[in-house]
């Protein structure tokens, strides 16, 4: 997947090259850390850029916490976390107003939530409540506590985390949440290799701890305005519509627009990943199943909708 | 209207306008071969049985169509076919009957007619009810594709033996075309959805429209191409036989195949012969013959009568140098030595041949005479031995009339459409003929006395003999024995048609020249305990005035004919006049005068048509156009080509092919998308074509690409996704392109 004429890169695309090296170096820091996802950070690193959200789903244990803050503590910016419960309350992820005795006035304590990459764990033990604040920040950028709104500081991105078991105790998030991430990803588990190779690794100190960041804020901002540059092409719009048609023909709930522009603005990163200035098909094939699938709901369950989108791919005329 | 609202008038109006169209059209295509099967049983018989098998089939598969299933349906087709198959074989006399089914299905398949078949009329009547059915039934059925399947092949069948004329395979295919066509818009419901899962075609270039492949529509599309290609099979040969733009396309057009001419069969001892109308003649000489004395010198023999036309039924075989069988009657040996003078395909003897040998092979013709395998050319020479038959004319009137009975079913066998007042008139003449050698004596002489000659004749539309009778006053040697054939069958007399050369120019006691204008036809009579006698019923006088004419034209023009090694020739003047050679050696003392006719030679009719191949110096009659007939066939058969051409996608492969080495510089960005375009088209030849869903990067590493494919593949998609173009890369692209269509 990589261009290998270069030629024309060579006056204009520094800006480009710029977003590509951190890119690239924020992969091998995480890599230094999580052995054996290189695809699931790759994915990541791709929200982040393509100015989307993540959500992890897996069973317990398979890092994905710790892939999240891998992530997070590449950059100098700021990174909180919060643990989400049954009782957890809307304010404790936004912030609250507090009553200020020395100036008598009502000030605002940001919650958790402004930060530059939040992780939310286990989101789905949360109730809908407490859930929908933390998507309302997700799409439009900002926070409302008591008619005011606050806008979160930039560059700002969720990674939150799923659990698949124990689904009797939890509050599984409703479609029109779901569209929101940007990706959805599952790690499962290591192969065997790579899983001794973590155990000798973190037995001792876990390197999470040595890991230092590799990227300011200001050059993960430039790399996304990069990215939001990066060129799509009609007949590639026209290929994200023709697989968005595809799947609401043979679903019961298919791709909505809001899903194609993810789709399209993950392939725009993949292109910076690949050093290019442009989308080609092969970009949106390698984002689609990861970006599509949980935005479709099929007659039974979601594997199903991991195979539509499969077989969308396949059947579905590509230039 | 939608496609329900549709659906409910159908079902409420069985009978729409369209299903009646459709319906009339798969008339008209399995019309198309039953009117050939009709022509074929009138020639040998009555057609009423078949007519009765032809409705009988008919009703069946109405009466089915309402209750039987599809594949069952299949099945009785197939029952029918079997067991028309088994009746054929059973009722076939020769043994072994496969042997000569096989054979003759062969020849058919590669041009033979149908008439050339023994039991034609078995055939017909055992073939008939198959196609037929299944035609009905499955038109009933509203399986119009697969109705016409069983059409087409009936008459595809047809268009490859001959049989079937250029209006009649037109006329059928105009009728499966159309049954498709009205089929279609019958069956036709609405459009599905615009389908997400095909590429555009990759010549359509860079809009981008979505339109439906022909591969989507499955088993019907699979139907519809051979049908197409089906179509193209009658059409082809049916054009093609109107392409050499033949004068005498304006005399036969109708369902013989036509071409055939007097000196045309005598070229190639042809199978069939049809009648012409006007003909001239030519002086250039054929053969050169060393003989004791002269006879008419004969090639060929036809034993079935079309009406329009003759037919030898029956193979050839092969000739192992052994003695052929003498006449029965009493015989005497007569040695010929032949070289031919021009390249021919006949080596001409006195009947009865008995013993061939010569340079050219020769096989057997079915009816007892020598036909060469191949053509001979100038200077070859081959040597014949002939029992003449020595027969006395008290011997031919006691010969009687005891025929065995396969004579009688070949030799007396009349169209079915003759009409009667040939019979009447021909009994009337021949009331006080005691015998027939009497009969064919009366017939003989009323026919020199009562019909002029010419070589300038309208050629009559139906029946020849009958036209002649009773329409014509002048004719030749054709119409003549055509006439006298016709006559003695219909009193129950074995005759046929014989044709040949007259003895020629006598140039040496024992050498006569035989030239193109010496091609004649006579008849040959069959008596009892003796063998085949011939008569000749054309009056010799007025030959005898043209053939002169002829030749002293000849001899003024420059190029005079020569023999040998170049000596002219000059005409043999013996002290005694020359006597007559009797066609049949009459040892009695009774003179007949009209059996045996002079040793002057008769008239050499020769057709003008170029199939002699011959360039004749002086012709009588030169139309000078094709008839509108054949011009308007020819439109109607080229328009057939075409629209096959472009239904059977030629057209498209065409345009393909020059697309794909010219590329038109046109801009930049449409050069690079064509150049890459081709690459893939030549790729998808190569290798496998691109999946729906597969990108050019995938596909090329799938199929192991090398770097130029990969360049040229790049380059496209810089200027396609990144919009970066310049004309540098656009040459440069061109230039890959071009070499791997060229290194294809």
């Amino acid at each position: 997947m990589t261009d290998t004429d270069t030629s024309r890169s060579q006056q204009s695309d520094s800006p480009l090259r710029d977003a590509t090296r951190v890119a690239n170096q924020v992969i091998e820091n995480v890599e230094q850390v999580i052995v054996g996802q290189h695809d699931a950070i790759e994915h990541i690193v791709i929200a982040l850029l393509g100015r989307g959200h993540v959500l992890l789903e897996d069973v317990p244990g398979v890092g994905k916490t710790m892939l999240a803050r891998s992530v997070a503590a590449s950059f100098d910016g700021e990174f909180k976390r919060v643990q989400f419960t049954p009782d957890l309350l809307p304010t404790d992820v936004t912030g609250v107003n507090i009553y200020n005795q020395k100036t008598q006035e009502f000030e605002f304590r940001p919650g958790p939530i402004f930060a530059n990459v939040v992780l939310g764990d286990e989101i789905n033990r949360a109730p809908p409540k407490t859930q929908s604040a933390l998507l309302e920040a997700m799409e439009e950028q900002q926070v409302s506590v008591d008619g005011t709104t606050h806008p979160v500081p930039q560059p700002f991105t969720v990674i939150a985390t799923q659990n698949t078991v124990e689904q009797n105790r939890a509050y599984d998030l409703p479609m029109a949440e779901l569209d929101r991430f940007m990706t959805k990803l599952h790690l499962g588990y290591p192969n065997e290799a790579a899983e001794t190779e973590m155990l000798g690794d973190v037995v001792g100190h876990h390197p999470i701890e040595e890991l230092t960041s590799v990227a300011t804020l200001d050059a993960l901002s430039a790399a996304r305005e990069t990215v939001a540059d990066v060129t799509v092409e009609e007949p590639i719009r026209s290929y994200a519509t023709r697989l968005a048609r595809y799947t609401r023909e043979n679903a019961q709930l298919g791709v909505s627009p809001r899903g194609s522009i993810s789709l399209l603005r993950a392939a725009q990163a993949r292109a910076v990943l690949d050093g290019r200035s442009y989308v080609i098909p092969d970009d949106v094939q390698t984002e689609a199943p990861v970006v599509l699938p949980h935005r479709i709901r099929t007659e039974s369950s979601e594997q199903n909708a991991r195979e539509l989108v499969a077989e969308a791919l396949d059947t579905v005329y590509v230039e | 209207m939608s496609a329900a609202a549709v659906e409910r008038v159908r079902r409420r109006v069985p009978w729409s306008g369209t299903r009646l169209l459709a319906l009339l059209a798969a008339a008209l295509a399995i019309g198309a071969p039953l009117r050939t099967m009709y022509f074929l049983s009138d020639v040998v018989g009555d057609p009423t049985l078949f007519l009765a098998l032809i409705a009988l089939s008919l009703g069946g598969a109405t009466l089915l169509a309402r209750v039987l299933r599809p594949p069952l349906a299949v099945g009785v087709g197939a029952v029918l076919f079997a067991g028309g198959l088994g009746a054929y074989i059973l009722n076939l006399s020769t043994d072994p009957a496969v042997t000569e089914l096989l054979a003759d299905t062969a020849a058919l398949l590669t041009g033979r007619s149908l008439l050339q078949i023994a039991q034609v009329r078995l055939w017909v009547l055992s073939f008939a009810p198959a196609p037929v059915f299944l035609t009905w039934y499955f038109a009933l059925r509203r399986w119009y594709v697969t109705a016409t399947v069983a059409a087409g092949t009936a008459l595809a069948f047809f268009a490859l033996t001959t049989d079937a004329g250029v209006v009649t395979t037109l006329l059928g295919v105009v009728g499966i075309a159309a049954t498709i066509g009205f089929g279609t818009l019958d069956t036709l419901s609405a459009d599905g959805p615009a389908d997400l899962t095909k590429r555009p075609d990759a010549m359509t270039g860079s809009d981008g429209t979505e339109h439906v492949d022909d591969d989507s529509e499955g088993i019907d599309a699979g139907r519809r191409a051979v049908l197409e290609q089906l179509a193209a099979i009658i059409v082809v040969p049916a054009a093609l036989s109107q392409v050499p733009i033949t004068r005498d396309s304006l005399l036969s057009y109708d369902d013989e195949s036509g071409g055939q001419t007097v000196e045309g069969s005598l070229f190639d001892a042809g199978e069939s012969l049809s009648v012409q109308g006007s003909i001239s003649l030519t002086p250039e000489i054929r053969y050169t013959v060393e003989s004791e004395e002269p006879r008419y010198w004969r090639v060929a023999s036809y034993d079935r009568y079309t009406g329009n036309g003759w037919v030898r039924t029956g193979n050839p075989r092969p000739y192992g140098d052994q003695r052929l069988d003498s006449p029965p009657g009493e015989t005497r040996m007569l040695r010929q030595e032949f070289r031919a003078e021009s390249a021919i395909g006949t080596v001409p003897a006195a009947w009865k041949p008995v013993r061939y040998s010569g340079e050219p092979s020769v096989s057997i013709s079915s009816e007892g005479g020598f036909q060469p395998d191949g053509t001979l050319s100038t200077g070859d020479s081959y040597e014949v031995r002939s029992e003449l038959l020595v027969a006395t004319p008290d011997g031919l009137r006691e010969a009687g009339t005891d025929y065995d009975d396969g004579t009688v079913e070949l030799y007396t066998q009349l169209p079915d459409s003759t009409p009667d007042r040939v019979e009447e008139r021909t009994a009337i003449l021949t009331a006080n003929a005691e015998n027939p050698y009497e009969t064919a004596l009366v017939i003989e002489r009323w026919l020199q006395d009562s019909k002029g000659y010419s070589l300038d004749v309208d050629r009559p539309d139906f029946n020849v003999a009958d036209a002649f009778l009773f329409e014509m006053d002048e004719g030749y040697c054709v119409y003549f024995a055509t006439a006298m054939v016709t006559m003695l069958r219909t009193q129950g007399i074995p005759a046929r048609m014989t044709v040949g050369y007259t003895s020629g120019q006598r140039i040496e006691e024992n050498q006569w020249v035989v030239r193109g204008l010496n091609s004649h036809a006579w008849v040959e009579v069959y008596f009892p305990g003796q063998g085949w006698v011939q008569f000749d019923p054309t009056p010799s006088g007025p030959r005898e005035d043209i053939r002169q004419q002829r030749i002293e034209e000849a001899d003024s023009d420059e190029s005079s004919p020569t023999v040998g090694d170049g000596n002219p020739v000059e005409q043999y003047t013996p002290s005694d006049t020359s006597t007559p050679a009797p066609l049949t050696e009459t040892n009695g003392t009774e003179t007949e005068p009209t059996e045996t006719p002079t040793a002057t030679e008769t008239d050499t009719p020769t057709s003008t048509t170029g199939a002699s191949g011959a360039d004749e110096g002086l012709e009588l009659s030169l139309p000078a156009l094709p008839s509108r007939e054949a011009m308007t066939l020819g439109v109607v058969a080229l328009l057939g080509i075409a629209a096959g051409a472009r239904r059977s996608g030629l057209s498209e492969r065409a345009y393909r092919a020059v697309w794909l080495r010219y590329q038109r510089r046109v801009d930049p960005e449409t050069d690079v998308e064509r150049a890459f375009q081709r690459a893939m088209y030549v790729l998808a030849k190569e290798h496998r074509r691109r999946e729906n869903g597969e990108t050019v990067r995938a596909y090329l590493d799938a199929i192991g690409a090398d770097d130029r494919v990969r360049r040229l593949a790049a380059i496209r998609e810089r200027l396609r996704y990144g919009g970066e173009i310049d004309g540098t890369t656009a040459d440069e692209a061109v230039e890959i392109a071009d070499g791997i269509v060229s290194d294809r």
